[in-house]
């Protein structure tokens, strides 16, 4: 009767070869899961804007290490797969049946493992073909691809605008609740109330536009409150310019141009208007009568008397940034929008508030505007 | 063969008697290997076959050939619509006994033999077709309130011409299931029509001679049994029938798309069976999956019922069954193997 042992030992070098096949298909799998799992931690880490670069490395060694080990033992064949794969060379299930019958204590059985070890013999291990699948070729170069894609791609591609305009949105805050504190502190009660309304409405609200509408409306409270003696011009000024830094940040102007093109509009006297609001200002009476010009840089470019061109409130109540800088180019046809709308809206809002807008164009009106705080 | 003899020498005297019966089948048919083969297998496993060919392809002449061969009583029975069971089975007569009076005597029909040749078995009615089904399946008949057993051993080798099929009618599913093989006789090639004619000039006779008798041809069929058939062999064999059924559940698209409905228990039965033998004229001592793949043409085509799309495509069971037998093996060989596969289309392939 033949030994058991002897065809264990027989099966053996057969086995060898389909585990070194086993190993090679592990070895792919893993460095396709260490390559997806590069890509994804490293950009993880680019999009989180953090530095880690070596993390990656760690966890997809670890991945891979795992999945080796994984693959290795799960696609390690059996000794009942081994025979099958043997058999499959074209020794008709003798290898099987040997495996199947190797304590039967019948002749018949004894014949059989004779016969399929005499065959066994003339089948060499080496042509136990591996099996490569083109899916797992393909997944591993994309794997790679991926992973080599993960390194070159730079992380500014991840930096969200978002994150951008909530640190400005943050930096405006702290500029108002700063003047806010110091108009309280110099007893400026009223501006320091309107500044807060208007803190409280920032921080309440995601949409610029709004933030720049409301900014317009606490100018125009901040200029009441001088007019009606609740406020001293020195404070108003102080708010008005704060005010306006607020406005140029949220437009992402820069602080030096702006302050050029005011500087440049307060020299030439030439402050385009928005018109309507430009003939008002010729007409109307000086806000503030016996101020010199120059005081307020930019903004009080009239006579001493307050009348003429761009004087008294007329001035101040075109808005600032909008009206220091052209509203329309007539050689190019371009409309500053950005700098603009802030007007816009603000006159939108005060006449939605009004009900001075029609019915009928109430929708096509909110829909406009909300497009463009998209 | 002796019974004091070993399993290997058993074994051997096998295949030398298989060989030799093969040799002596050749000297009287030429080619039709699939026909002569499935014939001597299902003959040792006890089954029936049913041979299908155009006139003149050698069905008669083959069973014949193996009838002298294997020394077995043989009779013929020539199918016509107007052939009766008890033309079968043998009926009842009147007769005086020695004191002159009238007895009943059971007179046995040409069934009680070795070898039954049902010649156009389709051309005989239902009634008369079903007179055989008792007999080739329980090897017994019940005529005049009695039951004769049939001598050992019996089969039944009946054909049918695929071609001419007014006034014929159609085996019914219970009697096709009874048949172990249906085997088709295939038109000879050139060579193969110059060779029979050389063959048939100097005489019609069959030239086989006698090389065995019944019960040696018995003592085959248990050496035969006692081959073993591991468990994954009888589960691919399982799993093939079971592939021939649209309605169960998780059938192949071939078979949902092809076939009507699939084979019977029987088939998995027919296909060890005829694996065992196959693999000891193969001389291997293990039947394997490829003996499966190789019987199941003969054991399944006549077990299957195609679709009507699938006869108006033009598709044959054949066909069908090679898809099933795809489907079965899993596509998951590598090239090696693909190669090493034995071609399912040519079967009983010796090595």
């Amino acid at each position: 009767m033949t030994n058991p042992e002897l065809i264990s030992k027989a099966v053996r070098p057969y086995r060898r070869r389909l585990g070194l096949h086993a190993a090679v298909r592990a070895f792919l799998a893993a460095l396709t899961a260490g390559g997806f799992v590069f890509a994804a931690v490293t950009l993880a880490y680019k999009i989180a804007q953090a530095e880690g670069g070596g993390i990656a490395w760690i966890v997809s060694g670890g991945a891979a290490l795992v999945t080796l080990t994984a693959a290795f033992w799960i696609l390690l064949p059996n000794q009942a797969e081994t025979a099958r794969r043997v058999d499959a060379l074209g020794l008709k299930d003798r290898t099987s049946a040997m495996l199947a019958l190797r304590n039967s204590p019948y002749e018949i059985a004894s014949l059989q493992r004779e016969d399929a070890l005499r065959h066994l013999e003339t089948v060499s291990p080496g042509r136990l073909r591996g099996k490569i699948g083109a899916a797992s070729v393909v997944l591993l170069l994309l794997a790679l691809l991926t992973a080599a894609a993960s390194v070159l791609v730079p992380a500014s591609w991840f930096a969200r605008e978002t994150d951008e305009m909530s640190g400005v949105w943050e930096d405006v805050l702290d500029m108002l609740r700063e003047e806010r504190d110091r108009m309280e502190a110099s007893g400026e009660g009223r501006l320091a109330e309107e500044l807060d309304r208007l803190i409280d409405e920032m921080e309440n609200t995601d949409s610029v536009l709004r933030a720049l509408g409301e900014i317009s409306g606490t100018e125009e409270n901040v200029k009441d409150a001088a007019r009606e003696g609740e406020a001293s011009r020195g404070a108003m000024n102080e708010a008005l310019d704060v005010l306006e830094e607020a406005r140029r940040m949220l437009l992402g102007e820069e602080e030096e141009e702006a302050g050029e093109e005011g500087k440049e509009g307060m020299e030439g006297g030439e402050m385009m208007l928005v018109p309507g609001e430009g003939e008002e200002g010729m007409e109307g009476e000086g806000e503030f009568p016996g101020e010199g010009p120059g005081e307020r840089p930019g903004e009080m470019p009239g006579g001493e008397d307050g009348q003429g061109q761009g004087s008294g409130e007329g001035e101040r109540e075109g808005i600032p940034s909008a009206m220091t800088e052209p509203v329309y180019d007539p050689i190019s046809g371009a409309v500053p929008y950005g700098k603009v709308f802030s007007a816009y809206y603000s006159d939108y809002l005060r006449d939605a508030e009004n009900g001075e807008i029609p019915y009928e164009a109430e929708d096509a009106a909110r829909a406009y505007f909300e497009d463009l705080d998209r | 063969m002796n019974n004091a003899w070993s399993m290997e020498e058993r074994i051997r005297y096998f295949s030398r008697q298989y060989q030799a019966v093969r040799g002596e089948i050749a000297k009287d048919i030429v080619g039709q290997d699939e026909a002569v083969d499935g014939t001597l297998i299902a003959m040792i496993a006890g089954g029936n076959v049913l041979l299908e060919g155009v006139p003149g392809t050698g069905k008669t002449r083959l069973v014949r050939s193996v009838a002298r061969t294997l020394d077995l009583m043989f009779s013929r029975i020539q199918f016509t619509p107007d052939l009766m069971p008890a033309d079968v089975t043998g009926s009842n007569i009147i007769e005086k006994d020695e004191k002159g009076n009238n007895v009943q005597r059971f007179v046995g029909g040409p069934v009680f033999s070795n070898i039954v040749l049902a010649d156009e078995i389709n051309r005989a009615t239902p009634k008369t077709q079903s007179a055989l089904l008792e007999a080739m399946q329980e090897h017994r008949v019940t005529a005049g309130g009695r039951t004769w057993a049939l001598m050992e051993p019996f089969f039944v080798l009946a054909t049918q011409n695929p071609i001419e099929q007014d006034g014929t009618y159609v085996l019914p599913e219970a009697q096709t299931d009874r048949f172990m093989f249906k085997l088709l006789m295939t038109f000879p090639g050139e060579e193969e029509l110059c060779r029979i004619v050389r063959l048939t000039q100097d005489t019609q006779e069959e030239r086989a001679a006698r090389v065995m008798n019944g019960d040696e041809l018995l003592a085959m069929r248990e050496t035969a049994k006692s081959i073993p058939v591991i468990d994954e062999v009888v589960e691919y064999a399982a799993r093939l029938v079971s592939s021939t059924h649209p309605e169960l559940d998780g059938a192949s698209p071939t078979a949902k798309k092809e076939l009507r409905f699939g084979a019977s228990p029987r088939a998995v039965q027919a296909l060890i069976a005829g694996g065992q033998i196959l693999a000891l004229t193969d001389g291997r001592y293990n039947v394997s999956r490829d003996d499966v793949d190789a019987l199941a043409c003969p054991v399944l085509r006549h077990r299957i019922k195609l679709t009507y799309d699938a006869v108006m495509s033009g598709h044959t069971p054949d066909e069908v069954i090679r898809a099933l037998i795809a489907e079965a093996r899993g596509g998951n060989r590598t090239k090696t193997e693909n190669a090493e596969a034995p071609d399912s289309r040519r079967l009983f392939r010796r090595t």
